[in-house]
């Protein structure tokens, strides 16, 4: 009788243990399957930006932010891959729906949330990510010399299309008007009130002008090539990039950059060459030392110019896609009154235009 | 009384299993928490290689790729072909590509002293190809007789930036190119 009862004991607790470690197993590989991996690897980033920010200037340097740049697959078919991911390992695979309209939102979605991921988890900007590290890594932080983590890369896979289907749905594509009239998953804020700090739904419409044009032109000139001279620029972009812009052969990255600067002032024209179009934006907004939200406005017509339209206009070489940007003190700098500004931005995956971004990098390939 | 130690005894066992399963999280913590702290250059050095290894296996024999690659300061990418006496003891038989730390401006033209570099502190790659060859065109100082030059020369590495680089990919029959493309 005594071993029955104390088979009926080891019963009663084992078995809801076991059933509870079964349990426990499943849920994992739900987990698992619902890309757990890329949802871990988000947190991991978040943690060593905190962990980081956080941390002494002095100990800053044995802090590693371990942030793994994520490769994104837009594909048609169920076992479609990019071949700009050729070779490269743990990338995501996002099926597009067959509807031209939903495939064009699903790209829209695609490109919104890694620029929302990336900017979560870079603490939306006001952490004070590269503490010291400008100095370390032999940079001026008073010349504004920028310093990056490429969150994401972002491609298509063209092989799973017609041209004229793949023309179609990313001549759809709107990200802009996307992230002004949808919600970020789990708010109920959309992406433009989310990065502007819920201040505006609208995204702010920075006029062009004679000066501002020829601000832009410099940049530009500057991010494409010194010795551009007098060639018109529509003729410029089409032979140097007609070709890629045509195969479709190209990616876009989501990059995170910040600059400090000891004053604010004219801090945005530091963001790198491309931040030409950034300083305008701040310019023409009374807002700056708050979390705004800003355009890029650069000459449309070189967009137009430039090879297939349809690919073109979403993969805008000339970028025209909103960034999510902050500009004031860093929350958790440890030097005192340190200021400067956040940046994220998709822009295409293209050495030289983001090493005009960037200066510096930082994360993981 | 008997039961009782028996009880006594569960209680204990199934106090021991909650204590190894404890310890068992705490250890993965620890590790996971390692992991997080561990050097990033390495792994960043690690990642660079295998992206590139991956690169090349995916190309097929006369094709070329121009290839994006995240730079790391104060390394560079290398590589020995198979029949080559100064590749690093740990490139054993093979072609390799290595990724290694150094600067590697003060050994300009001494194979040997990269090689070095390489086996100390660098991580290497086996090339399914015999011949291979990696190159970039440097600013060296040469000392002339008169004055101090500084020339274009070609050196059997790149040295990589703080921050994107662009490499080209040839792959030939018997021949592997690796280049920073004009």
């Amino acid at each position: 009788m005594g071993f029955s009862k104390k088979g009926a004991l080891v019963a009663y607790i084992l078995i809801p243990m076991i059933l509870a470690l079964a349990g426990f197993i499943i849920l994992l590989y739900f987990l698992g399957m619902l890309n757990f991996s890329n949802y871990a690897g988000d947190e991991v980033c978040k943690l060593s930006v905190l962990t980081r920010a956080t941390t002494p200037a002095a100990a800053q340097n044995f802090v590693p932010l371990k942030c793994f740049t994520k490769k994104i697959c837009l594909t048609k078919s169920f076992f479609g891959e990019c071949k700009e991911f050729a070779g490269e390992k743990n990338v995501e695979r996002v099926r597009l729906p067959d509807d031209f309209d939903a495939a064009a939102r699903k790209i829209e979605e695609a490109n919104a949330n890694a620029k929302y991921d990336c900017w979560r988890m870079m603490g939306e900007g006001k952490l004070d990510l590269f503490g010291n590290f400008w100095g370390v890594l032999g940079l001026d932080s008073k010349m504004g010399q920028s310093t990056c983590v490429i969150c994401s890369r972002i491609a298509i896979d063209k092989s799973s299309f017609t041209e004229k289907e793949l023309g179609d749905i990313l001549g759809q594509v709107d990200i802009n008007n996307y992230m002004e009239t949808h919600q970020v998953p789990g708010s109920e804020l959309t992406y433009v009130q989310t990065f502007s700090n819920s201040g505006t739904s609208k995204l702010v419409v920075v006029q062009g002008g004679e000066d501002n044009d020829k601000k832009m032109k410099n940049g530009l000139n500057k991010i494409f090539d010194d010795n551009k001279g007098s060639i018109p620029d529509a003729q410029y972009i089409e032979s140097n990039y007609g070709e890629k812009l045509k195969s479709g052969n190209l990616q876009r990255a989501y990059v995170f950059s910040q600059v400090k600067k000891e004053k604010l002032g004219d801090v945005f024209n530091n963001l790198g060459d491309i931040g030409v179009s950034i300083a305008l934006g701040a310019g023409m907004t009374p807002v700056i030392g708050k979390a705004a939200f800003h355009p890029y406005v650069l000459i449309p017509g070189l967009v137009v110019a430039a090879g297939t339209a349809g690919y073109a206009a979403y993969n805008t070489y000339i970028g025209n896609e909103a960034a999510g940007e902050y500009c004031g003190k860093f929350q958790s700098s440890v030097v005192n009154n340190q200021e400067g500004c956040s940046l994220v931005q998709g822009v295409p995956y293209d050495v030289k235009y983001i090493n005009s971004i960037c200066k510096s990098m930082q994360g993981n390939p | 009384m008997k039961a009782n130690k028996k009880g006594d005894l569960l209680n204990n066992v199934l106090s021991l299993l909650i204590a190894a399963i404890g310890i068992g999280l705490l250890v993965f913590a620890v590790v996971k928490l390692y992991g997080v702290t561990v050097n990033q250059e390495e792994e960043n050095a690690k990642n660079t290689l295998n992206v590139i290894g991956g690169k090349i296996k995916n190309l097929n024999d006369g094709e070329t790729g121009k290839y994006p690659i995240q730079g790391i300061e104060g390394m560079f990418l290398t590589g020995w072909s198979g029949d080559n006496k100064e590749r690093p003891d740990k490139c054993f038989l093979k072609s390799c590509i290595c990724v290694c730390k150094g600067d590697v401006e003060n050994y300009y033209f001494n194979s040997l002293e990269i090689s070095k570099k390489c086996q100390e502190k660098g991580f290497c790659r086996d090339i399914d190809k015999e011949q291979l060859s990696i190159g970039s065109i440097i600013k060296a100082y040469e000392v002339g007789i008169e004055e101090l030059k500084r020339e274009e020369k070609l050196v059997n590495y790149i040295t990589f930036p703080k921050n994107l680089i662009e490499i080209e990919i040839k792959k030939e029959k018997d021949l592997l190119s690796i280049s920073i493309p004009v």
